[in-house]
C-alpha cells in the first residue's frame, strides 16, 4: 500500500523562517482532482479527454483545509477566523 | 519518567500517518513540527474542539509590532487601527510567542533560564460546566510547568487563562517538541509547544 504523504499547508518550509511555520497537514499527494476537459495529454485513445486527474501540490492540501473550516463555520456561524483555526489545529 | 510538578509523559511521538508509523519527509526522516505543523487535520474531531484559543486584532498588531514594523508601518498595513494603538514599549522578536496562538513556540532560549507564556482559552463545548486536566510531553532536559493543572468551566464562552513555564538547566543544541493537552474525558485540545536557541530570522 502506497505510504499516505502529505503536503504542508501554508508557508512551503523551504527557507527556515523561525517565526512562520505550518499551522496544519492535509492530504496532498496524488489527489484526484477536477481538471480542465482539454488535456489531450492524459486521454485515453477512443476515449473522451478526462476531466478529472491525479495531482499533487499544496493546491490539493489547501481545499481539504478550506472544506473542514466550511463545515466548521456551518456547525458554528458565530465563530471568527481564529476560533476556526484553533479548532482545526488543536484536534490534528 | 514522571515529574513531581505536574503531569508530564516521556515525549512520545503522535503524530502517525496511516499506515500507523511516523510522519516522515520526502527524505525519509520522521517529520518534526516544522514539517507538519500541529498535524494531520482530522474533518470530525474539529467539528467540536471543546476548547478554543481565539487571536485577537490586538494580539496580530502586536505580531507586527513584535516583528520589528513601527506605528507608521503598521498603519500602512491595518487602515483600521484602534485609536491610542501604540506597540508595546519593549517589542522584540521573542515576544511573538506571547500571542494567543493555538501553539507555542519559545525562541531565544538561552539555556539555564525559564521562559513563561500565557494561553487563555473559551470553553465552546456546550456542556457549561466542564473541567479539564492538562498533560504534558516534555522534550528531555525540560521541565514544563502549567499554572493551573485543572481548567474549571461554569459556563459556555467563558474564558480561563494559564500559565507555562518552560525551564531547562543546559542550553539547547538544536530545536526541540513538546505538547500539552487539555482534556476533560470527552474533548483533547492539543497543543504543540516548539523550543528554539534562535531568535532572530534566518532565510
Amino acid at each position: 500500500m502506497e505510504r499516505e504523504r502529505c503536503e504542508k499547508l501554508g508557508l512551503i518550509r523551504a527557507s527556515t523562517y523561525l517565526y512562520l511555520q505550518p499551522d496544519i497537514t492535509a492530504p496532498g499527494v496524488a489527489i484526484l482532482a477536477a481538471w480542465t476537459g482539454n488535456d489531450s495529454r492524459i486521454s485515453l485513445e477512443g476515449k473522451p479527454v478526462s476531466q478529472f486527474n491525479v495531482i499533487s501540490g499544496t493546491s490539493m492540501a489547501a481545499p481539504h483545509v478550506t472544506a473542514v473550516a466550511s463545515l466548521i463555520k456551518s456547525q458554528h456561524p458565530t465563530w471568527g477566523p481564529s476560533a476556526i483555526r484553533s479548532a482545526i489545529m488543536t484536534t490534528g | 519518567m514522571f515529574n513531581n510538578d505536574s503531569f508530564t509523559v516521556p515525549f512520545a511521538a503522535t503524530q502517525t500517518n496511516n499506515d500507523k508509523g511516523l510522519i516522515t519527509t520526502e527524505t525519509g526522516a520522521a517529520g518534526t513540527p516544522y514539517d507538519t505543523g500541529a498535524g494531520e487535520l482530522s474533518t470530525t474531531a474539529s467539528m467540536q474542539p471543546g476548547l478554543v484559543y481565539e487571536t485577537t486584532a490586538i494580539d496580530y498588531l502586536n505580531f507586527l509590532c513584535y516583528y520589528g514594523y513601527n506605528i507608521t508601518t503598521i498603519k500602512t498595513i491595518s487602515k483600521a487601527l484602534p485609536e491610542n494603538f501604540t506597540c508595546p514599549a519593549d517589542s522584540k522578536l521573542d515576544l511573538i510567542s506571547t500571542i494567543n496562538y493555538p501553539s507555542i513556540g519559545i525562541s531565544g532560549f538561552k539555556g539555564n533560564e525559564n521562559k513563561t507564556v500565557n494561553r487563555t482559552v473559551t470553553n465552546v463545548g456546550g456542556d457549561g460546566v466542564a473541567v479539564y486536566t492538562v498533560s504534558v510531553e516534555t522534550p528531555p532536559g525540560f521541565n514544563i510547568q502549567v499554572n493551573p493543572e485543572k481548567l474549571q468551566f461554569t459556563k459556555d464562552g467563558e474564558k480561563l487563562t494559564y500559565q507555562v513555564i518552560v525551564s531547562a538547566a543546559a542550553s539547547l543544541k538544536q530545536d526541540v517538541f513538546g505538547a500539552l493537552t487539555w482534556s476533560n474525558g470527552k474533548y483533547k485540545v492539543r497543543s504543540p509547544i516548539v523550543i528554539s536557541n534562535q531568535s532572530s530570522s534566518t532565510k
